[in-house]
């Protein structure tokens, strides 16, 4: 009898590609009951609405592509989630999914579905609605509430807002905010973003499962870092300053989960560190001289464009004795 | 190099329960398939007609061009027909059906080896045509070049990283001295001024085999798949035989009699009793497995370890020396196939720090004249990208395609754009 | 190609009705000018607001377009290749100068301010450098005069759709008469939007194409 054909390795790891979707989902459930802690049911809902919107939409575009819906690799959920977790809690219902929605259409299906987009989808729907929504997405109510936020869109008129840490940077001139404070995560700010203590922990726990780098963690901060320090927005000092640009707006949620997404970034571990160098630097600058009071999105989708490039100079640097030898031979 | 820096892949082991039992002599087969081309790829004829006999060990094949090597035959047997045969491995092939009478040949008695020059090794081995069971090629030609390099470390690989295979082990633990006078011989025929047999052993083991071997004579490898086999201090070219062709060197040299059978080890969750098998040259993979028995019906048989071998179709396959592994799998689990997600897995495992998913990408969008800056030549086809894929692609098989692809004067292969 | 081989291939036969019309739909919709051989992005993403700027945009291109496709079609195989770009200009400018004051004077200042400095630009826009210049000089009068109608045509109404899309989503209006719609994204006025409508545009262009060709 014929015996069937297959290729070698014939042992391979059982880790599927889903799986490192699936420790993105799960490493924001802590942020979620975080933020429910302050501000009730709705943050949870919103970040479901992203999930569910991005879900739905990536299903129509297959069926209108005539190809198999491949939602379940866990991409497009990632994707939405990432959406809702980062806009305000009081922002209506029908902002992430408008991002989820133009992340899904505009950005990841017509590039080629899952694996194959150029930019990572969940950056250009922010961008979009950092674009068209700003006002709905940068008011952010205060934490110090105490009562849980509606949960219908009509009733959210009259919610006191607070400043986030990164209006006030934008603003300039002294911040009302102590360090202590920020790492709590006691400040206004988007849902999955705010709780800076918990952010480290998981991106400790996404390190540990292999489903994020520290090679684009590291330079990313510490580039930060050291602009923030040389070039301060918040008066006090330049470790005051630190604090305040690494805790405020959503820059660190972005290195944890928007900058390690695997179709987009850098797979050798030199062009990892150029990469997180180069988002750090377009970070800071769209702080200091964007429009907006947090314009990571931007510069994520910056740098995405590098990323390919970046790879192969990087892998081409540290090679370079191989590639000429080779060439001289050839 | 340590854990965390040096690249590969950590495999998972299963050589038991092969690798404590003693290697077993299987029933003698009925016929034995010899392929009439010799270790140095010269086309032979039987020098015997149609129903004579043969004695094992005797010359069974002359080469067709003078210069070559001949084929000796593997049992004692009556020689049946002619049969050409597809053989993965050499292509196809004219091949000597012999019928099968005794499987074993008659002890003879050792003789001392001390005495024999470099040159005499050299033209014993190409005489007697050992070929090294790690690649398939002939020792003769592998010590020829050894000879030319300076400073060679000779290293009889016994080091089996791969996850099935115990034959070189069960070897060790048969003749681990006679290994090493092979060894030795081999050392004198290319002048090496280091060599060791490359093991990688649990503690008990090692220490048993050190007793039996001189304590420089065993370097335990440590690292990840594929990891080296010698100790890079001191610097030197390093020249990989097998522990098979040692000892086969030594039997050659001591009782002048040519390598007739080989050791296999047998393995898979299809086979019913896995084990390491004496195996004459020639014989069909179909009686090596009745012989362990089959528990179930397999659905892959592998020639050659999990990582690096080749699926057959059929099971009237010879085995030639080049063998060290037969696998009969029911289940192959692979994780579901997706396109390349970028997570830079293989990047991590490849020892020889290529880009495993770049070459694939340009190789798939048909981008041949940019794939020499990549240097697929480098790649040894160990197979860790391909493991470690959590998207089950295929990305050996790309590398390999894109080294092929060097030589096809039908893709423009040039020196594209220099990233 | 020198101009004596140019004058010797001029198609002869480029006069037919039947040729003329695969030239138009050719250069019309096949290969758009602006959605297949992506030329000519640049007035439609900045100033393809309104709809009226739309329309502007597109007369001042066929107002420059058509003569100077004319012109190189009669005499510019007689001229120089180099010669060709800075003459085709110099008429462009005294016509796009014309065209000026007839709209600022005459039409309307509103308009003349909107279209900023994408007027004068329709001199030196790729799309009649690299059309006027590669098919008008090989080719018969008739069938460049045709293939230049057929350009602005493709032009304009990409630029039409573009505009009017964009004038409704961010203004609410269309050529300045107010429409009572739902949606307002007053960031439509920016480039992107542009460029990811042309985008869409040009992917359902080219699924009309397969469509097409898959039932010829």
């Amino acid at each position: 009898m014929t015996y069937k054909t297959a290729r070698a390795p014939h042992l391979r790891r059982a880790e599927r590609a889903s799986m490192m979707c699936v420790d993105v989902l799960i490493a924001l459930v802590p942020l979620c009951i975080f933020s429910s802690v302050y501000y009730g049911l709705r943050p949870v809902l919103l970040v479901l609405t992203g999930i569910i919107s991005a879900i739905i939409s990536e299903t129509l575009c297959c069926l209108f592509m005539r190809r198999k819906p491949s939602v379940s690799d866990g991409t497009t959920a990632v994707t939405g989630a990432l959406v809702g977790a980062l806009v305000s809690p009081l922002s209506p219902y029908w902002l992430p999914a408008a991002g989820a929605i133009f992340a899904i259409v505009a950005v990841k299906m017509p590039m080629g579905g899952s694996g194959r987009n150029l930019f990572n989808p969940a950056a250009a729907g922010m961008a979009a609605i950092t674009l068209c929504f700003q006002g709905f997405l940068f008011t952010y109510p205060d934490p110090g509430l105490g009562i849980p936020l509606p949960l219908a869109d009509n009733a959210l008129s009259g919610i006191i807002t607070q400043s986030s840490p990164a209006a006030q940077l934008a603003e300039g001139g002294r911040t009302l905010y102590d360090p202590a404070i920020l790492l709590l995560g006691d400040f206004p700010g988007p849902i999955g973003a705010t709780a800076i203590s918990i952010l480290l922990a998981i991106a400790v726990y996404l390190y540990i499962r292999r489903a994020v780098s520290a090679m684009i963690i590291l330079p990313y901060l510490a580039t930060c870092a050291v602009l923030a320090a040389v070039f301060p927005r918040a008066s006090g000092g330049s470790w005051l300053s630190i604090m305040m640009e690494l805790c405020s707006g959503y820059l660190l949620f972005a290195g944890v989960f928007l900058l390690n997404d695997p179709v987009t970034a850098p797979r050798h571990w030199l062009g990892r560190v150029f990469y997180g160098i180069l988002a750090g630097l377009f970070v800071m600058l769209m702080r200091y001289f964007g429009r907006f009071e947090e314009g990571v999105c931007f510069a994520i989708l910056l740098a995405n464009a590098f990323s390919t490039t970046l790879d192969r100079f990087g892998w081409y640097l540290l090679n370079l004795k191989r590639i000429r030898g080779r060439r001289r031979v050839a | 190099m340590s854990k965390f820096t040096n690249r590969g892949v950590f495999l998972p082991l299963i050589k038991e329960p092969a690798a404590s039992r003693p290697i077993e002599d299987i029933t003698p087969p009925a016929q034995v398939v010899v392929p009439m081309l010799a270790g140095d790829g010269s086309n032979n004829q039987p020098v015997i007609k149609a129903y004579e006999t043969v004695l094992h060990g005797d010359v069974f094949g002359q080469p067709v061009q003078a210069g070559g090597c001949p084929i000796y035959s593997p049992v004692t047997g009556v020689f049946n027909s002619v049969r050409n045969i597809l053989h993965p491995l050499l292509g196809t092939v004219s091949c000597a059906v012999l019928d099968c009478l005794v499987s074993k040949g008659e002890n003879r008695k050792e003789k001392s080896v001390e005495k024999l020059t470099a040159e005499e090794i050299l033209e014993l081995s190409f005489r007697m045509g050992i070929v090294d069971e790690l690649d398939g090629i002939l020792l003769a030609s592998k010590l020829a070049a050894g000879r030319k390099l300076r400073n060679v470390i000779l290293v009889a690989d016994a080091s089996e990283q791969e996850p099935y295979c115990s034959a070189a082990w069960s070897v060790l633990n048969e003749s681990a001295e006679k290994v090493w006078r092979g060894l030795e011989l081999a050392a004198r025929t290319v002048r090496a001024k280091k060599y060791h047999i490359a093991v990688k052993l649990e503690k008990g083991n090692l220490k048993n085999l050190k007793g039996r071997i001189s304590d420089n004579g065993l370097y335990q490898v440590k690292g990840k798949y594929p990891a080296r086999v010698y100790s890079k201090k001191g610097g030197g070219t390093v020249c990989r035989i097998g522990v098979q062709a040692c000892l086969a060197l030594y039997l050659a040299a001591a009782t002048d009699q040519p390598p007739c059978d080989c050791i296999i080890t047998v393995a898979g969750d299809a086979v019913a009793n896995p084990c390491n098998v004496r195996v004459p040259l020639g014989t069909t993979v179909e009686d090596i497995l009745r012989f362990c028995g089959l528990s179930q019906e397999p659905a892959y048989i592998i020639l050659g370890d999990a990582m690096t071998g080749i699926t057959i179709q059929s099971t009237d396959i010879p085995i030639i020396s080049g063998i060290t592994c037969l696998l009969a799998l029911k289940n192959l689990p692979r994780p579901p196939v997706h396109t390349c997600i970028g997570c830079g897995r293989c990047v991590r495992a490849c020892h020889a720090n290529l880009l495993p998913y770049e070459i694939m990408r340009r190789l798939d969008n048909m981008q041949y004249e940019r794939l020499a800056t990549l240097l697929p030549d480098e790649c040894d086809g160990c197979g860790a990208c391909s493991h470690v894929c959590p998207c089950s692609l295929e990305v050996t098989s790309k590398v390999l395609e894109a080294q092929d692809a060097h030589g096809n004067i039908f893709m423009k292969w040039g020196d594209g754009d220099d990233l | 190609m020198s101009n004596m081989e140019i004058r010797k291939n001029k198609r002869p036969s480029s006069r037919k009705p039947a040729e003329l019309r695969n030239v138009f739909f050719d250069a019309f919709l096949a290969n758009n000018i602006v959605l297949i051989q992506a030329i000519g992005i640049t007035p439609i993403v900045a100033a393809g607001v309104t709809l009226q700027n739309g329309v502007a945009l597109t007369l001042c291109t066929a107002a420059v377009l058509l003569p100077a496709s004319l012109f190189l079609s009669y005499i510019g195989d007689r001229l120089p290749s180099w010669i060709r770009a800075p003459l085709y200009m110099l008429g462009a400018i005294i016509i796009l100068l014309g065209a000026s004051i007839l709209i600022d004077r005459l039409i309307s200042q509103q308009l003349y301010a909107n279209l900023y400095i994408f007027l004068p630009l329709t001199a030196v826009n790729s799309l009649v450098l690299y059309r006027a210049g590669g098919f008008s000089v090989s080719h018969e009068p008739v069938a460049a005069l045709t293939e230049a109608i057929a350009s602005s045509l493709g032009f304009g109404l990409v630029i039409c759709v573009v505009s009017a899309l964009r004038e409704i989503a961010s203004y609410g209006t269309l050529w300045s008469v107010p429409i009572n719609s739902a949606v307002k994204l007053s960031e439509a006025a920016l480039p992107y939007a542009a460029f990811l409508l042309l985008g869409f545009m040009a992917a359902f262009l080219q699924w009309l194409k397969t469509v097409l060709e898959r039932r010829t």
